[in-house]
């Protein structure tokens, strides 16, 4: 009985201790894999990615007219995606619009798109909607650098891999790096994660994996 | 949306204006490039499309709406030839056009009210529109006389001419759209079901000649909005990081540091008791 306060401040100690080394062991892992594509200009016209865009000019063409490949089709079989892909555009403030349904991925029409010597080819898809469940890109957050990502368009399919995965809190979106158009082409594709806002309906990060040319 | 986080979004927005001068025009301006759809709208008359001498499009029939074409900024002689004549003939048609940085042109080879071949250019609005909205675009340049345009049952457009265009805000869905002749109720065109997109501009072009018979409808869409700086990509929270998980922790070391103090102040009055 006479030790009790030497016990009770051993116990808190370790209890104290515990909790905190727990906590460290336990949270949610950040989403930080991979490098991000270097925001650097366009390399030189011995670009891979140049001399597919030429092999899909305009038929006949001499002069640098280019008929804009328009992604039908977004496949990254590692995490079970076979999606259609629609154009959609930016509302007022700068949104970019998302598909009414959630099994279909949004292609911004005002950026790039697959074969252009330049610019960020960028995907918008749900991760879930509140009404109709789990939606196209709900396993993005589960891919990691390496996967492959083939993404239709204009009549053929571009292939691509994943460089690195990252998740941003949307108040902090390096947008300007994201929707970038004057870089090296990378096919840049986001969803929504990390906590959810329940009292705004929204999720508080963008989950965004940057692929490149495979 | 709270208004906090529309700030943020409206300060994002104000920091990508500063930061890129070109935020204000369609991101393909920043190469240099301009934008140019051609539509088909003469029936029986399959085409070759020239710029500037190089044939650009080969065998271009009616009804067809060819994908966004991405052209260097500058001055184009487009010329339309019969499918197959020769490059050095005379053409159907031909028109010069200013392709500017950033601009996003419409070329429709179409038909005058009196049904005359002509070579119709339209500038495609490409303002932003509100969240979830997209802006509908109908342009008449078909060989018919005035037409009144419906959406359901309601008259949304009245005396549209030859040549001219209306455009119309609505929310992103499908509009149920017909065409009539001015101050008439039967349809010459439609209903057809027109999808609307959020962000995106749905043109539809009556094409063709009423009196031959030919008038039809087709569609182009194109991005409405400057740069992109933020997506709304869910909504369920299926999808979320587990809640907060650090109060149970936070709950243990409390506990565990009031047991500490306790154990303490203990040792502490036993030895003053000493």
């Amino acid at each position: 009985m006479r030790r009790w306060p030497a016990a009770a401040l051993i116990a808190g100690i370790v209890l104290a201790g515990g909790a905190a080394a727990g906590y460290a062991v336990t949270r949610p892992p950040g989403h930080d894999y991979g490098a991000v594509p270097a925001t650097s200009a366009p390399a030189a016209p011995a670009d891979r990615a140049v001399q597919a865009a030429s092999s899909h000019r305009a038929k006949g063409s001499g002069a640098a007219v280019t008929v804009t490949a328009v992604p039908v089709r977004l496949r990254i079989p590692a995490i079970g995606v076979n999606a259609e892909v629609v154009p959609v555009g930016v509302a007022v403030g700068g949104s970019l619009g998302i598909p009414a349904s959630p099994s279909v991925v949004g292609w911004w029409a005002g950026g790039g798109s697959p074969g252009q010597p330049s610019g960020a080819t960028v995907l918008v898809g749900h991760v879930d909607s509140a009404a109709r469940g789990p939606g196209a890109l709900f396993r993005l957050r589960d891919i990691r650098p390496g996967v492959a990502v083939t993404l239709t368009a204009g009549g053929r399919p571009w292939r691509y891999v994943v460089r690195a995965v990252r998740a941003y809190a949307k108040a902090a979106l390096p947008a300007a790096t994201v929707f970038a158009q004057q870089v090296t082409p990378r096919l840049v594709i986001i969803t929504c994660g990390g906590p959810f806002d329940t009292a705004t309906g929204h999720y508080l990060d963008n989950i965004i994996a940057w692929a490149i040319s495979a | 949306m709270r208004m906090p986080k529309l700030g943020a979004c409206i300060v994002i927005a104000v920091l990508g204006l500063a930061a890129g001068s070109a935020a204000t025009v369609p991101a393909a301006a920043a190469a240099g490039t301009g934008t140019v759809t051609i539509v088909h709208g003469i029936p029986n008359t399959p085409v070759d499309v020239y710029a500037n001498g190089k044939k650009i499009l080969s065998g271009f029939t009616f009804k067809t709406v060819t994908s966004p074409l991405s052209l260097p900024a500058g001055r184009y002689a487009i010329a339309v030839r019969k499918a197959g004549a020769a490059a050095g003939s005379a053409p159907i048609l031909a028109a010069t056009e200013q392709v500017s940085a950033g601009a996003n042109l419409t070329i429709v080879a179409d038909l005058t009210a009196a049904g005359k071949p002509a070579l119709t250019p339209f500038v495609n609005d490409t303002g932003a529109v509100g969240s979830g909205k997209g802006r509908l675009v109908v342009r008449h340049t078909a060989a018919a006389p005035a037409v009144d345009v419906y959406a359901g049952t309601a008259k949304v457009i009245s005396g549209l001419v030859n040549g001219q265009q209306q455009a119309l805000t609505v929310p992103a869905g499908t509009v149920p759209a017909k065409v009539t002749l001015a101050g008439q109720t039967a349809a010459v065109l439609g209903p057809v079901n027109v999808p609307v997109t959020a962000g995106m501009a749905t043109v539809v072009y009556a094409i063709g000649s009423a009196s031959g018979h030919t008038l039809t409808a087709v569609t182009q869409q194109y991005p409405l909005g400057g740069m992109a700086s933020s997506a709304q990509a869910g909504s369920g929270g299926l999808g979320a990081d587990p809640a907060s998980p650090a109060w149970p922790f936070a709950g243990a070391a409390v506990a565990g540091l009031l047991l500490a103090l306790a154990g303490t102040a203990g040792i502490a009055r036993r030895r003053r008791a000493c």
